[in-house]
């Protein structure tokens, strides 16, 4: 291990107190997010309201020295609204270019897919190109640019599922669940007398995000690691359990999510364990299992871990 | 049973026609044969719905099961009405025929001709032999009616059910919040109440229409086989003869009245009638032995295969049948064993032998298993492309990675030592490593093992190992010497 590299994991370690002090309980999902921070992706949230998706996002931008907007995603949104519109001003008598939400640092689109297909299409592409065009010209978002979209797992009725192509666009999906016992009874205990967000706590930028993706960049890759990578990858494209496997981005996102693991861990080179911690993440939203499978009960992550079963882990 | 009384027409009708005219008795007792229904089902649901209401789909389950003791009821009170017999529900009730109603709740409960098969059983109060015979008479035409009515009611049924359940689903206002689904789709205790209800709702409503069903095929059937409709139009015609008799005997009193012609043609018919009656025996034999009768002419022609005619119910094969009375003709019995006894013998030796090696050979695994160690337990010889066998291993283990060390073959070296530790710990402490383990997951299972010495050193040997094999960093010779001492102080066999 480096010294920039202790140098970041330590930061990344701080950022990461900071953040599970305000967000109680959900160790797993800040770290989660802060992967597919350094690995420079998107994240795809899903789980019911009231989990602290908001606490979140704050508490990450104000870790990080940034910027922070939310979108709550309605069936009338309109693409312009994301991404933003050129209107006639009467007063100055000249089209004014007025900005949306998507130029900022850190973008929480709440319910992603209760909007219809073409606002979420806007935002997918913001989130691909990095980029909005606006009256003919090309405008970069902020940087580092990232995308929270959540999406509830229940209410399903009047939504827009994303299709298959688009949820390929975020580098992992993560489940968020209820917090423990104990950690509610702090959580309720905590906020009884205050409201959520009101307490901003630690406001000091604790890690550089554009230099830690630097690094991350640069985290080494055994050739017997990465083949790992694609072999696990690969396993879900012949697994009758699955209608449909994950693509090449798919080993592109691991690799790329399990270097953020490394330098988390404060390592300058990946492990096949980190790229199989990855696995179910980058994963769950890029394959769809065979429908016999969902008569039978099985979910993603069950069919997901009895192909990592299956596939031989490097060793020589 | 008085067929004078009878309250439908006695006529021939196809199988599907005679099901059509068991909906229509439904419909006609609608009330009696809902109400007995009910009453049968009520109160023993009631308390299933008591006993498992924390999951009713348990009590629908029992109720779905007793279905052909609730059937009875309606089944016997349909019967009664048949034959215009007033049969008060409570008196039904108080003789709630029960007999023989175990077979028909075990072994019988999958039988696809239910409706067809319970009036034997209810209403002859038919048992074994009988029974069976009886059947096999019965089954002789229309078990293919009342199979597609068994079908058709049970898809009747789904529908009348789910379209229960989804019409107070949607109705329910939202406000009311009764959650019937959990976040997952799975059905809340709200939801299996919704279900059972509307299915046991559904039941109810469709029972009396298939039990009437059956029975009116089972009453076809019967039509046909025992003419009742040709005994019916002979007592119409005494009864039209003797009406006839009456209307003359009358008409002719009003003409004597008049006059003296009348009597004597009334005193004919009466002569006449009596003449019938007793030279009919006479007739009918003299009419048997005539030119139209007492022939014998064979035709032949193709007609279709009646495949139920085939099957009859619990009935030896043919080729068995054959098979044994051909043993007992040709095959002489002996009390030794060089006879046809000890062929028998050998073959059912043979038999049982090849019955338990195919059973040994079909469940080897649960049995190795059950044996002790499992596959997955068995010592492995290669592992992660490793050869593991304690075979393959230099006599000094630590000797010869610092041998490899010093000849600057760092990976071949720590590879060595990695793989001895593997092999030893598989060998030593039978730990289960499979193929897809990772590295840290190996130290996992040594770690479990719950030796704390042993577990620091492999995870020791594992962090290093990691560093030379993916991270490229090759360590410091003063640490491989330590793990080698470690290697021999945690898993080499010889003392130290």
């Amino acid at each position: 291990m480096n010294d920039s590299t202790s140098t970041t994991s330590a930061a990344l370690d701080s950022l990461r107190r900071h953040i599970n002090s305000r967000l109680i309980g959900q160790s797993q999902v800040v770290d989660q997010v802060l992967i597919a921070m350094l690995a420079g992706g998107h994240v795809l949230i899903e789980g019911v309201p009231g989990l602290g998706k908001t606490l979140l996002v704050q508490a990450l931008a104000a870790g990080i020295g940034g910027k922070f907007k939310r979108i709550q995603f309605t069936p009338d949104l309109m693409p312009g609204d994301v991404t933003g519109h050129v209107m006639f001003d009467m007063s100055q008598g000249k089209f004014v270019l007025k900005h949306g939400p998507v130029f900022t640092n850190l973008l929480l689109a709440d319910e992603i897919n209760r909007a219809p297909a073409k606002t979420q299409a806007a935002l997918l592409e913001v989130m691909q190109e990095q980029q909005v065009t606006l009256d003919g010209k090309s405008m970069e978002v902020g940087k580092p640019f990232m995308v929270l979209a959540t999406q509830n797992p229940i209410e399903q009725e009047g939504t827009y599922a994303l299709p298959e192509a688009e949820l390929d666009r975020f580098i992992i999906k993560i489940n968020i669940d209820y917090p423990q016992a104990q950690d509610e009874v702090l959580i309720a205990t905590r906020y009884a007398l205050q409201s959520f967000g009101g307490d901003q706590g630690d406001t000091r930028q604790l890690l550089d995000v554009e230099s830690a993706q630097q690094q991350c960049a640069a985290i080494e890759v055994d050739d017997k690691v990465a083949a790992y990578a694609v072999d696990l990858v690969r396993a879900t494209r012949g697994s009758t359990l699955l209608r449909h496997g994950a693509g090449p981005r798919a080993s592109i996102a691991l690799l790329r999510c399990a270097k953020a693991l490394a330098l988390i861990n404060g390592a300058g080179f990946i492990t096949p364990d980190d790229v199989k911690a990855m696995v179910l993440p980058v994963l769950r939203h890029r394959v769809i299992l065979a429908p016999e499978v969902e008569i039978d009960g099985l979910g993603v992550d069950q069919v997901l871990a009895n192909l990592l079963e299956k596939v031989d882990a490097p060793r020589s | 049973m008085d067929l004078d009384k009878l309250q439908v027409n006695a006529c021939t009708r196809s199988g599907w026609q005679a099901v059509d005219l068991g909906f229509q008795m439904a419909r006609a007792w609608f009330r009696p044969l809902y109400l007995a229904g009910v009453m049968a089902m009520l109160p023993l649901t009631a308390v299933l719905l008591l006993l498992f209401w924390k999951s009713p789909f348990w009590a629908l389950a029992i109720a779905w099961w007793l279905k052909p003791f609730w059937e009875r009821l309606p089944l016997f009170i349909a019967s009664r009405k048949l034959f215009d017999e007033d049969a008060g529900v409570w008196q039904s009730f108080r003789s709630f025929p029960v007999k023989d109603i175990l077979p028909w709740l075990l072994w019988r409960r999958f039988s696809m001709q239910r409706a067809f098969d319970n009036p034997v059983t209810v209403l002859e109060e038919l048992r074994g032999g009988q029974r069976r015979q009886r059947l096999r008479v019965l089954h002789g035409k229309y078990s293919d009616v009342a199979l597609g009515n068994q079908f058709v009611c049970f898809c009747f049924e789904l529908l009348v059910c789910f379209g229960i359940a989804l019409t107070l689903d949607f109705f329910t206002p939202e406000s009311l919040d009764l959650k019937v689904y959990d976040r997952y789709g799975d059905l809340t205790l709200v939801g299996e109440w919704m279900f059972t209800l509307s299915a046991l709702l559904a039941m109810t409503l469709v029972m009396p229409f298939h039990s009437m069903a059956g029975f009116a095929l089972y009453l076809n059937r019967r039509i046909e086989l025992e003419a009742w409709d040709i005994e019916i139009s002979f007592r119409n015609l005494v009864q039209r003869k003797r009406s006839d008799v009456t209307r003359s005997t009358g008409l002719l009193a009003s003409v004597l009245l008049a006059g003296l012609v009348g009597l004597a043609a009334s005193g004919g018919a009466e002569a006449a009638l009596e003449h019938d009656r007793s030279s009919a025996s006479d007739l009918i034999a003299e009419v048997l032995q005539g030119e139209d009768y007492g022939q014998e002419k064979v035709v032949r022609k193709w007609r279709f295969k009646d495949w139920s005619e085939e099957v009859e119910e619990e009935s030896f094969p043919e080729w068995l049948i054959e098979f044994l009375e051909w043993w007992e003709q040709n095959i002489q019995w002996s009390t030794d064993f060089s006879g046809a006894a000890f062929w028998l013998k050998l073959l059912l030796v043979l038999l049982f032998l090849g019955c338990a090696g195919y059973l040994l050979w079909r469940y080897r695994g649960p049995l190795a298993r059950l044996g002790g160690k499992s596959p997955e337990a068995a010592v492995p010889e290669v592992l992660f492309g490793l050869d593991v066998t304690p075979q393959s291993l230099p006599p000094d283990v630590p000797a010869q990675v610092m041998r490899l060390w010093g000849e600057d073959a760092y990976r071949e070296a720590l590879g060595l030592l990695y793989r001895a530790s593997l092999s030893r710990l598989i060998d030593k402490y039978e730990l289960a490593f499979r193929a897809s383990h990772t590295e840290a997951e190996c130290a996992s299972l040594v770690k479990a093992r719950g030796i704390e010495s042993l577990s620091d050193y492999f995870w020791q040997l594992t962090r290093v190992w990691r560093e030379l094999a993916y991270g490229h960093r090759i360590p410091a010779k003063e640490r491989v010497q330590q793990l080698c001492h470690g290697w021999s102080r945690e898993l080499s066999d010889e003392p130290h």
